[in-house]
């Protein structure tokens, strides 16, 4: 960096010995004869940022600049030095409260006075450095945060556009965290009689999460054709077999092996429900357990699967297990970023907390109860941002 | 300290002096595992006594260690409630045991 100096000096003899001493030690002296002037001149030259100032001027004196130029409205950082024959300890206080760097009496001589500014221009490096790579970390982190919402973006357009089918209505809530993650959720007619229903959540945050979760819902809503994740090639009509919730996460599981160093996994719920006799078939790959609303009983229950997490162990394996649903009777499908939810004190909504307000909500319309739902925890945590992802998917099944 | 680390012949113990294993203990975890699995002889032993909630990436942080000790055995000491819960849910129970003490954990070895 240059060695530029601003020395404010009202006495011309003074002044002109002084730049003399310093230009014999390759500075380049700026002058100025007081506060006012002094100002001036460094809105002339923009790169000064050290200025050696008396301290008695007429006009504006050496503490006023100094006070000026320390004041964070100051768009410029200045190392300042008062130069002063008093070194009373009174006035020392003042020139420290008006934001002086450093003291030196005007009878110091050379070596010192270069040292203590050479000391002021290593100071000034050292900031500098700092705000310049203060400014490309927020250059960055702007990258980033547009980065971030446009993954979002994309996320959400792989949400469920079509929530009512046949027999079926289904409606769900799902909140990315600020940092975007991994919970997607979809549903599917997988021919007449069938609508698939699922939700799984990608563990962390970020980028790699959100790719993944990106990746495994394409894998699932391909299903154009007759094989895919979901159905299965046959040779007699109607030429496809709809695969076993367990075979769909047997296959994914398969398809998103972890390497050894990355521990990204996933947990799901995949959920077949047959729309005409409300059977519905399930499997779940370490997922925390679906709520099952009995309209008739006004009563929720768990229905529970111990079962792997997908993604991370080659030998896992899944099963398919069935309920009988009956006309009006809703499933709850959601992530543990609500049931993980804290309030104030640390306390958990937990899963039981989320059943029994499903419970106690169960004479709501489908739409309102998920909503409340949400709102009901966001109000219990005292939060407007949830931490994790938010994913809950609600369907009824209408009967026949 | 967020985690002890005993190095005892044969057993190592962990043990995590956290209240909370998630995302943000998870990668530090790893990174120690990774710096220790060199001298990690037959028996793996993490303490979760002071943990409190294991979120998803704590439970990664140990099927990941699963994987990367493939010939070790792993033990669980003093798990609370809810992490011996979520072990169970996602089937980790049946590939790693919970002792109450490491005593007996160790025990369980002989």
């Amino acid at each position: 960096m240059s060695k530029e100096i601003l020395l404010v000096e009202d006495n011309r003899v003074m002044q002109l010995l002084m730049t003399k001493m310093l230009s014999s030690r390759g500075y380049q002296v700026i002058t100025a004869i007081n506060g006012n002037h002094a100002l001036k001149q460094l809105e002339k030259s923009p790169s000064i940022q050290l200025v050696l100032s008396d301290w008695m001027m007429p006009e504006l004196n050496g503490i006023e600049l100094c006070f000026r130029l320390k004041s964070p409205d100051y768009g410029r950082y200045i190392f300042f030095i008062l130069l002063s024959g008093r070194d009373d300890d009174d006035s020392i206080v003042e020139g420290i409260n008006a934001g002086a760097d450093d003291f030196i009496a005007k009878e110091t001589n050379i070596n010192e006075l270069d040292a203590r500014l050479k000391a002021g221009f290593r100071t000034l490096e050292l900031h500098n450095q700092l705000v310049a790579k203060n400014i490309e970390l927020d250059r960055a982190y702007a990258t980033i945060h547009q980065d971030l919402d446009s993954a979002n973006a994309l996320i959400r357009r792989m949400l469920p556009k079509q929530t009512s089918f046949p027999g079926v209505e289904l409606h769900y809530t799902h909140i990315p965290s600020a940092q975007i993650g991994g919970d997607m959720l979809g549903c599917m007619q997988l021919d007449e009689e069938h609508v698939a229903v699922y939700l799984f959540d990608v563990a962390g945050h970020g980028v790699a999460s959100a790719l993944m979760s990106f990746a495994i819902q394409q894998s699932l809503s391909a299903n154009t054709g007759t094989h895919s994740n979901v159905k299965r090639k046959k040779d007699t009509d109607p030429f496809y077999m709809l695969r076993d919730p367990s075979e769909v996460l047997a296959r994914l599981n398969q398809s998103y092996l972890s390497q050894d160093n990355n521990n990204l996994y996933f947990t799901m719920v995949y959920a077949v429900l047959n729309i005409r006799n409300g059977t519905l078939s399930y499997a779940s790959a370490g997922h925390p357990p679906m709520i099952w609303l009995q309209k008739q009983q006004q009563c929720s229950h768990f229905i529970e699967q111990d079962s792997f997490v997908a993604g991370m162990f080659d030998f896992a394996s899944y099963k398919t297990e069935h309920v009988q649903l009956h006309h009006g009777d809703r499933i709850f499908l959601y992530s543990d970023g609500i049931t993980e939810a804290e309030s104030a004190n640390n306390q958990q909504y937990s899963e039981l907390g989320l059943k029994e307000l499903v419970q106690k909500l169960a004479p709501q319309p489908i739409n309102e109860q998920t909503e409340t739902i949400v709102s009901i925890v966001k109000g219990w945590c005292g939060i407007e941002q949830f931490d994790d992802d938010i994913s809950l998917l609600t369907f009824e099944w209408k009967g026949n | 300290m967020q985690f002890d680390i005993i190095e005892k012949g044969q057993y190592t113990v962990i043990q995590i002096n956290e209240a909370r294993f998630d995302a943000k203990l998870a990668p530090s975890f790893r990174e120690e595992l990774e710096n220790i699995k060199g001298n990690i002889r037959d028996h793996l032993v993490l303490d979760l006594s002071h943990v409190r909630f294991m979120d998803s990436s704590g439970l990664g942080a140990v099927m990941g260690a699963y994987k990367m000790l493939r010939n070790t055995k792993i033990s669980i000491v003093n798990p609370q409630k809810s992490i011996l819960d979520l072990l169970k849910l996602t089937r980790m129970d049946k590939l790693i045991l919970s002792h109450p003490t490491i005593e007996s954990a160790l025990a369980a070895t002989a």
